[in-house]
């Protein structure tokens, strides 16, 4: 009997190195086409008929998929309530926040229909909407026999409602086309800063842009591990969006416009080099040391540890650490709407969680009773009596949500000052996550001592080549 | 005239020094995050973030990752995913070892046209990242009806458990004497007792090793469950992060609490077989 040889062969090692580059090519290419979930599945909405019932599927089960936020917290006691109201049984599914968008497009792309329901945010509809993974909303809120009088779709904020439906064509403005999502709960991007220490030093929040960035300077002290201003700066599409797209719109500037059918990448103009560079020195000079490995845990973490004297992110973000007992510094913040661009432009970026229909369920009218008792007046004006942050409906605002912003300096008037302005500021298109996290790369490399210009202005055409394709 | 040393003892100079040293550097940056993680999950929430080494200790995050609040804030019974991680992970160790263990002895003890490329092969599961192959298995899963069971589970863990345990006895089967199977040959023993009786008492210490590396590597996976369970065959690995929150709300206290707990199991399972193990990894280490 013969040994057999052992270890691997230079060929060998050459064989498995292909067979990775291999796979590593073509297995997303498949998925990426939607391997398994090629199938389109017909809109739901005609087949429901006859009057509006809640209890139309008493005894049935509609599965969520959720990730942990205050908004899904809020909601969690009062899933009993859906069920009384309802009959119908739910079954709530949690994943991680890093993790939950790997599991959703999986799921997603595998076509199975295992959740009904799932969480979304607005610039995912861009990438799970094409392929059809996605039910359109618009004919389930026109059918009354699907949905209650009572729904109001026209009391959720204007800006929120046209941030999920979009026609899929790259450019074409959001609100036009289908409605992919019902917004459930949203967060505007505004300034978050201490005010006990502003007060004590009797400063007052910069009200511009050349203002903010002196104030910012001003407070900056490494020496007492004080800095003027925290904002994202990892490799990140979530570097884009919060402060930085909102002062960036602020200021007059685009991230493409279209011309003759084409998107034309506007982050290296002038003005939009201009503004770049003054962002990226701020971060520089009174911002986070380790800024290229912020998100947005390290700013608010910051702000709640009175380390960071403001905070440019999600208001809702930020509402936390001002809880009793929830950060060194709870009690001691405030709000406001961060600096006016040149015009006044209060323009704001905003992110909202929205709850949306998987287009492969079996059991949609149940998903649709679901996302239209979630997205209702009344559970959402209980949820905000707990840890809800913005409700998307004004009426919800008006009356329950005001009355828990109290302790909350600020907060309100800053919601009201953008609020009308408040929408998606990027132009949509389906390589966004891609071109957005370029986007993050080309400013740390500017951090990192690269020239601005040039590096926009090579981001900026290997960004049009990329959403042109 | 240098002192005489006395056994075991050593003589000290600079390069001794500089190792001694170097090995308690290496213990202290190995170890460090382990000591992090213990200082965070005795943190209370308003300290988690706000103090190093000196804040007021409680062990109120352990009792809250196993009480129903933690179940409130995740949607999952921690103590059940725990349960549900020693079922899935301990059930795949068994089916690698049953299946594995004959595998392990005819590759370590013939060798046929393919034979190579059929280890290779086995290998490369374990070279190949999960998140390449995962949706074909997903869309597999939810068809024949094995997403979200037990029985999905220990079968996709096959990835994980199977190389290793085929790859690790496979070794042992080969620096054993094959004269010790022939004598029994001799005697008039058949090639299954042999196997039985002869070269599988040898490589005890060996498949203890490899059946807790094994579960370890089970254990500590991610994407599988992950992605091929919700609720009911979910793992502790998953459970884990649910506790890290969203939104502004991080729970870095109970995720380390949580990740403590959850690291019980495989550690003194580590403990009680550490005799087998130390054997077992040190097998075939001093060969002529």
């Amino acid at each position: 009997m013969t040994s057999p040889s052992r270890g691997f062969s230079r060929r060998d090692m050459l064989k498995a190195a292909g067979l990775v580059g291999l796979g590593s090519t073509v297995l997303p290419s498949l998925s990426a086409c939607g391997v398994g979930g090629g199938e389109r599945h017909p809109n739901g909405a005609s087949e429901i008929t006859g009057s509006f019932d809640w209890k139309k599927l008493s005894g049935q089960t509609v599965r969520i998929l959720q990730t942990p936020h205050p908004y899904q917290q809020s909601f969690q006691p009062l899933l009993k309530e859906f069920t009384e109201l309802t009959g119908i049984q739910v079954v709530a599914d949690l994943v991680p926040e890093g993790s939950y968008f790997t599991k959703l497009n999986t799921e997603l792309a595998g076509g199975s229909g295992s959740h009904d329901v799932f969480m979304v945010g607005a610039y995912f509809i861009w990438q799970y909407g094409p392929p059809g993974w996605m039910e359109d909303l618009k004919p389930w809120i026109a059918n009354s026999a699907a949905t209650s009088d009572e729904y109001d779709f026209e009391d959720i904020y204007e800006g929120l409602r046209t941030s999920t439906s979009w026609d899929f064509t790259p450019g074409s403005p959001l609100g036009t086309g289908g409605q992919w999502a019902i917004p459930w709960g949203f967060e505007n991007n505004v300034v978050a800063y201490n005010k006990a220490y502003f007060d004590a030093k009797g400063i007052k929040p910069a009200e511009d842009w050349g203002n903010f960035q002196q104030l910012a300077r001003d407070l900056t002290d490494r020496n007492e591990g004080r800095y003027g201003v925290a904002f994202r700066g990892s490799k990140s599409w979530a570097t884009i969006h919060p402060g930085f797209i909102t002062q960036y719109s602020r200021m007059g500037c685009k991230d493409y416009e279209v011309k003759d059918g084409r998107l034309v990448a506007g982050m290296a103009s002038e003005q939009a080099i201009e503004f770049q560079k003054a962002w990226v020195d701020l971060a520089r000079e009174a911002g986070p040391a380790s800024w290229t490995t912020y998100e947005y845990p390290d700013c608010t973490r910051d702000l709640g540890n009175g380390n960071a004297m403001m905070c440019y992110d999600a208001d809702s973000a930020t509402y936390p650490k001002n809880k009793p007992g929830a950060s060194k510094e709870a009690g001691n913040l405030a709000w406001y709407a961060g600096p006016a661009g040149p015009d006044g432009s209060y323009a704001t970026n905003l992110w909202t969680w929205s709850l949306a229909m998987n287009a492969a369920s079996k059991n949609k009218l149940a998903a649709w009773l679901f996302i239209q008792w979630a997205t209702g007046k009344e559970a959402m004006s209980k949820a905000v009596g707990t840890a809800f942050a913005d409700p998307t409906r004004k009426s919800v605002f008006d009356s329950t949500f005001k009355q828990t912003l109290g302790a909350f300096p600020g907060y309100l008037d800053a919601f009201e000052k953008v609020v009308g302005s408040s929408k998606i500021q990027f132009t949509p298109q389906t390589q966004f996550f891609q071109t957005t996290q370029d986007w993050s790369v080309a400013l740390q490399d500017i951090y990192g001592g690269d020239d601005a210009a040039s590096r926009l202005r090579d981001y900026a055409a290997s960004a049009e080549a990329k959403v042109n394709v | 005239m240098a002192t005489e040393l006395k056994p075991g003892q050593k003589r000290l100079t600079p390069g001794a020094i500089f190792a001694d040293i170097a090995i308690v550097a290496w213990f202290v940056f190995a170890l460090f995050p382990i000591l992090w993680m213990l200082l965070l999950a005795l943190k209370n929430d308003a300290q988690q973030t706000s103090t190093y080494f000196a804040f007021s200790p409680t062990l109120e995050n352990f009792g809250t990752v196993l009480s129903q609040r933690g179940t409130d804030l995740t949607s999952v019974d921690f103590k059940s995913a725990i349960l549900m991680s020693i079922l899935n992970c301990g059930g795949a160790v068994l089916v690698s070892l049953l299946i594995g263990i004959p595998a392990a002895y005819a590759a370590g003890r013939y060798r046929f046209k393919g034979s190579e490329d059929l280890m290779f092969n086995m290998l490369s599961f374990r070279f190949a990242p999960e998140l390449m192959v995962i949706v074909p298995l997903f869309v597999i899963y939810t068809q024949i009806g094995l997403f979200d069971t037990v029985f999905g589970m220990i079968w996709v863990l096959q990835l994980v458990t199977m190389p290793l345990i085929v790859w690790i006895l496979r070794s042992y089967f080969e620096d054993m004497p094959e004269d010790l199977e022939q004598a029994a040959l001799l005697d008039g023993y058949t090639r299954r007792k042999a196997f039985t009786m002869v070269a599988l008492p040898l490589v005890r210490p060996g498949i203890a090793a490899a059946a807790l590396l094994s579960f370890i590597f089970a254990w500590n996976n991610y994407v599988f469950p992950l992605i091929l369970s919700d609720t009911a065959a979910s793992t502790v690995t998953v459970a884990i992060t649910k506790f890290l929150g969203g939104g502004g709300q991080a729970y870095y206290n109970l995720t380390a609490a949580a990740a403590l707990i959850g690291a019980l199991p495989p550690l003194v399972l580590a403990l009680t077989i550490q005799r087998y193990l130390v054997q077992g990894l040190s097998f075939g280490a001093v060969k002529g």
